[in-house]
């Protein structure tokens, strides 16, 4: 792969970036006819509308209005939050990494599970395992993840009781065990301090979130792969290499299968958007304290620089997801030159 | 296209699944359409009323859903609700189709500097996650019906048009255009009579299908708080408002969810047999079959 | 030896019962070639792919055998296919670009042949095993060969390739499927010549399917003429070119432009090749036959050994010579 490649991938998210915040840019100020309203807060005194009037410089031309914008985000001057009194972007920083953690874990049951449940529908084509995987990742596409996230709870963690249903740890054994954050990643920080107990207590609370999440990508990859699978293993030299002499099961898992792992890849990007946006609710429903329930509670009261900050910080990772998904495509595929 | 009402029988009649899905959409629709007249407590499902005595009561012949907290029966409220789902629908499809096929077929038709400039748009768009967008709009534009219609079109648009951007750039340089041009069409007539109605298809195709997914969103923006009005019987707004109580009174939050399920499935299922017998890839398999046992 | 009797191959679909093959018989030795010609839909494919093992699910070979060297290949389990497959009976297609999984470099695809065929574990070995193949195909600069990806090779020399890869496990029968339609006029006389050497040098019996009779006459011992599945005259080549018997081979000479008989049109063939779903009564090609007579329509001609050769045409029944 060439640097060349890597260098104008990154202008594009240079390009990708500068277009996201043009379109929040007239979303919050252009759309709206009083914006400094939204700014104030949720019951903003006079005194309060007349200083966010000052500080989006509603007064002064459109143009000048975006360059303070684009200039304040690259400052990292986002605004504070109304409901944390804390700067938007610190409060973003330190919710990030949990929501990371719970993404990449929903994300890697959906890639780890859904691409060998493709894999099978698509051998056993027409059968039943392939209606069981058919009709499962219609399933998963189909429920309201906070409505699934809502009856887990329950069912596992009220009813049953063999998970937890809230935070991401017990709070009692991060005191007793002396445990520090690192990086903010509650797995990674309790391998590094080689903390057990945090790590297992960690795990637990992790599987019910990650679970849920993971249903709608699971589905996109298992469909995504299954369709792609077919199509591989009835291409001409999935036929020819079967002729030569090569074992079926060769054909298929070392042949077939890179043909569609490239595509794959290809499609977990928005695999990873409906994730990242499920995240918001299941975030809320389980208490994780990340920036879905971040942004849900700035949306529930009325926190709209804190709503902005995360809408352009998501777009943000998700950009940037593609980008490492497209190069990671590319350069799986000898055809391409990079 | 004259085949493509013949393929969706062809399909329907070899997959009882896809027979299902119709069944089901098929199902919501004469429901929102019919609720107002058929439901068993009209005024509970406007919301008007409030009986103290009949609070969260289990699901009963009564009230086969239950009560909420306001004593009101669920199951009128959810075949209500399907009324406002339907609503949302195809007022989202709708409204994102209305500007999704002129952008499309003006970006594909006429190309150059107007195309790329009006594809570059549509990409900045398509770089948000889905829902994301919407929820940023939804919040600055407030809650309420329309609102929420508003702003999930205005996140969906991008994909109509970049659909039949694609779909138009092939049927323009399809044979029977050239002889249009030929026989001295204008631009204009080209452009409607021929290239439009024989790029649309595919598109409408997946809009219809796709008002599963705006259900399914709006009622994700339901239960961040930036969807419809608290006080409209909204399916996600059924479900959040059932999440308080919901460990004594499961049944509140479970129906609603649940109707959410069935609808969106209904359409996922259709679309999914539908691609199936589409992809012309995917066909050429179902019917032959060339793989090695 | 390849011997293949009374074959009948039918394919099961929504649309009903396909019988592709109906009564094939023919035997081909080694270092012999024997060539199968007929129209698209006239099953020779589906023919080739029976003989090489790989017929798809929904193909069963109802009636008949196929034997190499004795065994009959239609009898064999699942296992002992994918056994036989390559090692016993391979063979080249048509596409050669769509014959390679394109995201394999050449060397992966044929080491992987030399190991699973051949049982060589080392990577060396392996490696040897595919340029000794790349060499006896004649590509000149195997080694680079070796590390290129199938896109990175022109049509000509993937085809040398697919034969080099079907050649690997040495196996004594080769179906080639139409293996130079797709490729140039120079490009195709040196795969025939080619496939005329290996023939000889390594006894193989090749079966070369092809539509156009010109070029049998360059590979083939033999030819097989195929017309709707079934076996219209089988002979020596020059026999059978030179003095065709059934009017269905006559009419396909007809076909061949040549440059010796000067101006003159040629005669394209009446009609169309039947649906498969739904043949006429009697001799199947009747509708389009210039000769035909009231029988025809009646009775389903029988092959009857002729002139040194085998001939399925009610012209020919119950009298030697016959007209013409």
């Amino acid at each position: 792969m060439s640097k060349a490649y890597v260098a104008k991938r990154l202008a594009m998210l240079f390009m990708v970036v500068l277009g996201v915040l043009v379109i929040t840019f007239v979303i919050t100020r252009v759309i709206p006819a009083r914006p400094e309203l939204l700014w104030a807060g949720s019951h903003p005194t006079e005194e309060q509308i007349e200083r966010a009037r000052k500080e989006l410089r509603l007064d002064e031309p459109i143009y000048v209005q975006l360059y303070y914008y684009l200039k304040d985000f690259f400052t990292g001057d986002w605004g504070v939050s109304w409901r944390t009194r804390q700067p938007v972007l610190q409060d973003i920083m330190e919710s990030l990494p949990a929501t990371l953690e719970l993404v990449f874990a929903a994300f890697a049951i959906a890639v780890m599970v859904g691409i060998p449940l493709g894999v099978l529908a698509a051998v056993r084509y027409g059968r039943l395992a392939d209606g069981v995987v058919r009709v499962f990742s219609v399933l998963g596409a189909s429920a309201p993840v906070f409505w699934i996230a809502l009856i887990a709870q329950l069912v596992f963690s009220s009813w049953l009781g063999v998970l937890p249903g809230a935070k991401r740890v017990d709070e009692s054994v991060v005191i007793e065990t002396g445990f520090r954050e690192i990086t903010g990643f509650m797995i990674l920080d309790s391998i590094l301090q080689l903390n057990a107990a945090v790590l297992l207590d960690a795990l637990k609370h992790l599987v019910l979130p990650a679970l849920v999440l993971s249903l709608y990508p699971l589905g996109l990859t298992a469909r995504m792969t299954r369709a792609l699978m077919i199509e591989a293993l009835n291409e001409y030299h999935s036929i020819s290499l079967q002729v030569w002499g090569l074992p079926r099961r060769l054909v298929v898992y070392k042949y077939a299968l890179k043909n569609v792992i490239a595509p794959v890849i290809a499609s977990l990007g928005l695999s990873f958007g409906y994730t990242i946006i499920g995240a918001f609710m299941v975030e809320l429903v389980f208490v994780w304290p990340g920036i879905g329930l971040y942004a849900a509670l700035a949306l529930l009261s009325f926190d709209y620089p804190a709503v902005i900050g995360c809408v352009v910080v998501v777009a943000l990772v998700y950009s940037l997801v593609n980008m490492v998904v497209d190069i990671v495509h590319a350069s799986l595929d000898p055809r391409v030159k990079l | 296209m004259a085949s493509a009402s013949s393929q969706v029988l062809w399909l329907i009649r070899r997959s009882k699944l896809s027979l299902v899905g119709l069944f089901i959409v098929a199902g919501f629709v004469v429901t929102g359409i019919l609720a107002p007249f058929i439901v068993p407590y009209p005024e509970d499902a406007r919301g008007e009323t409030y009986n103290i005595e009949e609070r969260f009561q289990p699901p009963s012949w009564e009230h086969p859903f239950g009560t909420d907290e306001y004593g009101r029966d669920v199951f009128s409220r959810v075949l209500m609700g399907a009324r406002y789902s339907l609503i949302i629908a195809v007022g989202v499809v709708g409204l994102a189709l209305l500007i999704g096929i002129p952008v499309g077929l003006v970006a594909g038709y006429v190309g150059g500097r107007v195309g790329s400039m009006l594809m570059r748009v549509t990409d900045m768009f398509l770089a948000f996650p889905p829902l994301l967008l919407a929820i940023a709009l939804a919040a600055t534009l407030g809650r309420g019906l329309f609102n929420t219609i508003i702003a999930l079109s205005i996140s969906w648009w991008p994909w109509y048009a970049r659909l039949l951007y694609v779909r138009v750039t092939s049927v323009k340089n399809m044979p029977f255009v050239d002889s249009a041009r030929l026989l001295g069409l204008g631009r204009l007539a080209i452009m409607f009579r021929h290239v439009l109605p024989n790029s649309l298809t595919p598109v409408t195709v997946q809009a219809a299908l796709d008002m599963g997914s705006a259900i399914l969103e709006a009622a994700g923006l339901s239960f961040l708080g930036v969807g419809v009005d608290p006080s409209t019987p909204e399916w996600g707004l059924l479900v959040t408002e059932g999440w308080a109580s919901i460990s004594s009174a499961w049944w509140i939050s479970l129906f609603p969810g649940l109707a959410i399920l069935v609808t969106v499935l209904g359409f996922n299922l259709l679309a999914d047999a539908l691609r199936e017998s589409l992809d012309p890839r995917i066909r050429r398999i179902a019917l032959t079959r060339r793989i090695l046992g | 030896m390849l011997e293949v009797r009374g074959l009948h191959v039918s394919y099961y679909t929504l649309g009903g019962v396909i019988r592709a093959v109906r009564g094939v018989s023919f035997r081909v030795s080694p270092g012999k070639g024997l060539c199968i010609v007929g129209e698209s839909g006239s099953g020779k494919t589906t023919l080739g792919l029976a003989i090489a093992g790989a017929l798809p699910p929904n193909a069963r070979a109802s009636r008949g055998s196929v034997r190499i060297d004795g065994a009959n290949i239609l009898e064999l389990g699942p296992e002992d296919l994918e056994r036989v497959r390559g090692s016993l009976v391979s063979m080249v297609f048509q596409d050669p670009a769509a014959s390679f999984n394109p995201l394999f470099t050449i060397g992966q695809t044929l080491g992987d042949i030399a190991r699973h065929k051949l049982g060589l574990a080392e990577r060396s070995e392996a490696r040897e095993a595919a340029l000794a193949a790349l060499r006896r195909v004649g590509m000149p600069d195997p080694e680079r060969v070796l590390d290129a990806y199938p896109h990175e090779l022109s049509g000509g020399m993937l085809q040398r390739v697919a034969i080099a890869a079907a050649i690997l496990p040495r196996p004594k029968v080769l179906v080639a499927d139409e293996p130079t339609t797709m490729l140039d006029v120079t490009l195709q006389y040196q795969i025939l010549k080619l496939l005329n050497r290996l023939k000889e040098t390594l006894g193989l019996a090749l079966v070369f399917i092809t539509h156009n009779l010109g070029i049998a006459a360059e590979v083939c011992e033999d030819i097989l003429v195929l017309y709707a599945g079934h076996m219209v005259e089988l002979g020596p080549t020059d026999k059978v070119l030179e003095e065709p018997l059934h009017p269905y081979t006559q009419a396909l000479i007809e076909c061949i432009p040549r440059i010796d008989r000067g101006p003159g049109r040629l005669k394209p063939i009446p009609g169309s090749m039947p649906d498969p779903r739904r043949l006429p009564g009697g001799c199947v090609f009747h509708p389009r036959c210039p000769h035909v007579m009231d029988i025809c329509r009646e009775r389903d001609p029988r092959p009857v050994a002729l002139d040194k050769r085998v001939v399925s045409c009610l012209l020919y029944n119950g009298e030697k010579g016959g007209a013409r």
